[in-house]
């Protein structure tokens, strides 16, 4: 018996295996936040709100405590792009009675995401054909001919932003305790899939022209055959496995903040309280009176009023 | 409701512990290196015995982390609800060392590249090929298991405690399968091994855990209930005593074979080499310290307690020595009815570097343990019994 059932099982069934439990898995949590009455208008807010003609108001405050849905765009998409709420992590320590600056949680975070976003898009020539022009460009701009082969900043860096912001987890003692063991769980198997992907780049080669014909075979419904998967080494496998094992755990996980983000009411919501009602959908429906369904409620106090000339005296 | 919380770590003495078992880690993983660059010739090992400390680290590792979990599983799987503050660190300890275990396993291999190989080509009708596929998926049963513990997820719990308890005593059963089915080692071949690993994982795993959470808990300032230990220690003393009935059990049902009687005639009374020196004083002799000290008055303390699980945690490392080397070290009977010359008995003493192997693997092991504690909440705020 050889390897090759598993190393065809990895490449032809397993990715599939995992992209349906991440589709199914990401709309089911989807619809359940869509489908999830806000009870309250809790936009998160930290500049001046919109009031008085003559209180001043900033092109920062507009952002920061949106009036209008254009506003409140814009500031999903800064948060989205620039991470603007991270960008605010300082703290202030009452003992020591000073202010700590901790905004290089913003600067990880951002090198992590944009440096994991160009090594997917960096991905994308193993599943295209003919591949974009603008993987070039990438190509380019991300590698350092310095090195043989060029030295993909983005695939160091990712790794490097990863593992700060995992010792931030350990390390940190407010960050330890709110920490789950399933936020440790995500960070292992990024840094798997990070590790094992730097190793295959840069020591243990794999057979890249067998490796695109497995990635064109996922996407294009073409199971490859075991000539081809008999060529690529085992370490391609552990990556794909680890890299399938991550895409069907993502919608169980918090990194559903990725959709989460959009659906979250203190983003998502301008604030606008003072102008216009927020009915909470909780409420049970109204049903008002008519005057003549009160009047016959209430009939013997009301017409003692009125005989009284509705000219009430209070009890003493 | 329990309440599992994570520990401060913040004291020196917390700092102190682990520092220790960091230290101990890099001399154990410096001492693989050596053996990595310069070969197993750094090792006690020789050509007729290539099997050491080592293996019998495996051995052992494996046991003590079966043993971990089937005690981690104690209320999933037997219903003792008392023993739920236990199951999460019983279960980081098991997939400590059955991590310590695969990595003993790499050191043995040498180049720890050929560990692939089992995966490309393997061979089903061999007992190793079971044992990669059972030790692997070993952890991550286990390590589901303790996710679903840490989700609070009771029916997931109960099923899988019930299934990573079977699951360990496939994989130590398997462990000892590849001692007991040898048939050509005169000393090896026997149907008793493979139960008696599984009764001796146990006591390791207690023997191991019982210390662990005695210190854990009084330095943690943590109540800790001592009739849980000690009813824990009771099972540690009877199955001790199980143990030394299989010894017995073993050793004269090897000794009736006629052909083994120069074998198990060295292996047990020739105090010329290691091996009866270890069996008599390390195996039996400690197995009978533990026990008696448990029927002492003083054994029913802390110290007593903690002491007793720490020499039978190692007098079942000599068993597992005893079960593994002697049988080398004797001449194979290769061909039946002649005598090969020179016909001698070769000794074997572990070097420095195999003991710094093990003692390195250990730490790494309790090293996880700690941090674990600090990271994870796996530590009952108070190791009692709630009261209905």
């Amino acid at each position: 018996m050889s390897f090759v059932y598993l190393k065809l099982f990895v490449a032809d069934v397993l990715p599939y295996i995992a992209g349906i439990i991440f589709i199914i898995g990401t709309l089911n949590r989807i619809i359940n936040w869509a489908k999830s009455p806000v009870a309250l208008k809790i936009p998160t807010t930290c500049g001046q709100q919109k009031t008085l003609p003559f209180i001043r108001r900033t092109w920062e405050d507009r952002f920061d405590s949106p009036y209008t849905m254009l506003e409140t765009i814009g500031r999903m998409i800064l948060e989205v792009f620039l991470f603007r709420s991270l960008f605010r992590n300082t703290r202030y320590w009452l003992d020591k009675q000073r202010g700590v600056d901790t905004r290089w949680l913003w600067l990880f975070a951002l090198a992590f995401h944009y440096s994991l976003l160009i090594i997917v898009l960096r991905h994308l020539r193993f599943f295209t054909n003919p591949i974009p022009g603008f993987l070039s460009w990438i190509n380019v701009l991300d590698g350092q001919v310095a090195v043989v082969p060029p030295l993909y900043i983005t695939g160091i860096l990712a790794l490097v932003a990863l593992f700060w912001l995992w010792a931030r987890r350990v390390l940190c003692s407010r960050e330890r305790n709110i920490s789950y063991p399933a936020d440790h769980l995500i960070l292992a198997l990024v840094a798997g899939i990070l590790i094992t992907g730097n190793l295959m780049r840069y020591i243990f080669k794999v057979d890249l022209y067998a490796v695109k014909e497995v990635a064109l075979g996922i996407v294009s419904f073409h199971p490859v055959s075991a000539a081809v998967v008999n060529q690529i080494g085992w370490i391609f496998f552990v990556h794909l496995t680890l890299v399938c094992v991550t895409i069907a755990y993502l919608p169980f996980s918090k990194v559903m903040h990725f959709a989460g983000v959009f659906f979250s009411p203190t983003r998502n919501m301008p604030n606008d309280n003072r102008a216009h009602i927020h009915i909470n959908p909780w409420n049970p429906p109204y049903h008002g009176i008519t005057w003549e369904e009160y009047y016959q409620m209430y009939k013997d106090q009301l017409d003692e009023i009125a005989e009284n000339g509705y000219k009430v005296k209070p009890e003493v | 409701m329990i309440e599992f919380k994570k520990i401060d770590g913040r004291s020196n003495g917390y700092w102190l512990v682990c520092g220790i078992f960091l230290a101990l880690t890099i001399w154990g993983f410096y001492a693989w290196y050596l053996a990595l660059v310069y070969g197993h010739c750094v090792m006690g090992l020789s050509q007729r015995v290539p099997w050491g400390f080592g293996t019998a680290a495996i051995c052992y590792t494996i046991g003590a982390s079966a043993g971990s979990l089937i005690v981690s599983a104690l209320s999933g799987v037997f219903g003792k609800e008392e023993f739920k503050i236990f199951s999460r660190s019983a279960c980081v300890f098991a997939l400590g060392t059955i991590v310590a275990a695969m990595l003993s396993i790499m050191q043995d291999i040498g180049n720890v590249e050929n560990a692939m190989n089992v995966l490309l080509h393997y061979n089903p009708t061999s007992v190793f090929s079971w044992n990669s596929f059972l030790y692997s998926s070993y952890f991550v049963i286990g390590f589901v298991y303790l996710m679903a513990q840490f989700g609070e997820k009771r029916r997931i719990t109960k099923a899988l405690a019930v299934l990573a308890v079977a699951w360990a005593v496939l994989v130590h059963s398997g462990t000892g399968g590849i001692v007991g089915f040898v048939y050509s080692t005169d000393l090896y071949h026997s149907s008793l091994t493979i139960p008696m690993f599984i009764v001796s994982a146990i006591v390791s795993g207690l023997g191991l855990l019982i210390p662990m959470w005695i210190l854990t808990f009084k330095w943690t300032n943590r109540p800790l209930d001592r009739n849980l230990m000690w009813y824990l220690s009771k099972v540690m003393g009877a199955l001790t005593i199980l143990l030394l009935y299989c010894f017995a059990a073993e050793a004269l049902d090897t000794a009736y074979v006629p052909g083994n009687s120069g074998a198990i005639h060295m292996a047990l009374f020739n105090f010329r080499y290691p091996y009866a020196w270890v069996f008599w004083v390390i195996q039996v002799g400690g197995c009978l310290l533990t026990i008696l000290i448990l029927l002492t008055p003083w054994g029913k303390t802390d110290w007593g307690m903690g002491i007793a699980g720490f020499i039978v945690a190692i007098a079942v490392y000599g068993e597992r020595y005893t079960l593994i080397t002697p049988g080398l070290g004797y001449p194979k009977d290769l061909v039946p009815g002649m005598i090969f010359r020179p016909f001698w008995i070769v000794p074997y003493y572990p070097s420095w570097v195999e003991y710094a192997e093990i003692i390195g693997l250990m730490s790494m092991a309790c090293l996880v343990y700690c941090i674990g504690l600090k990271i994870f909440q796996i530590l009952p705020e108070r190791g009692e019994v709630e009261e209905a």
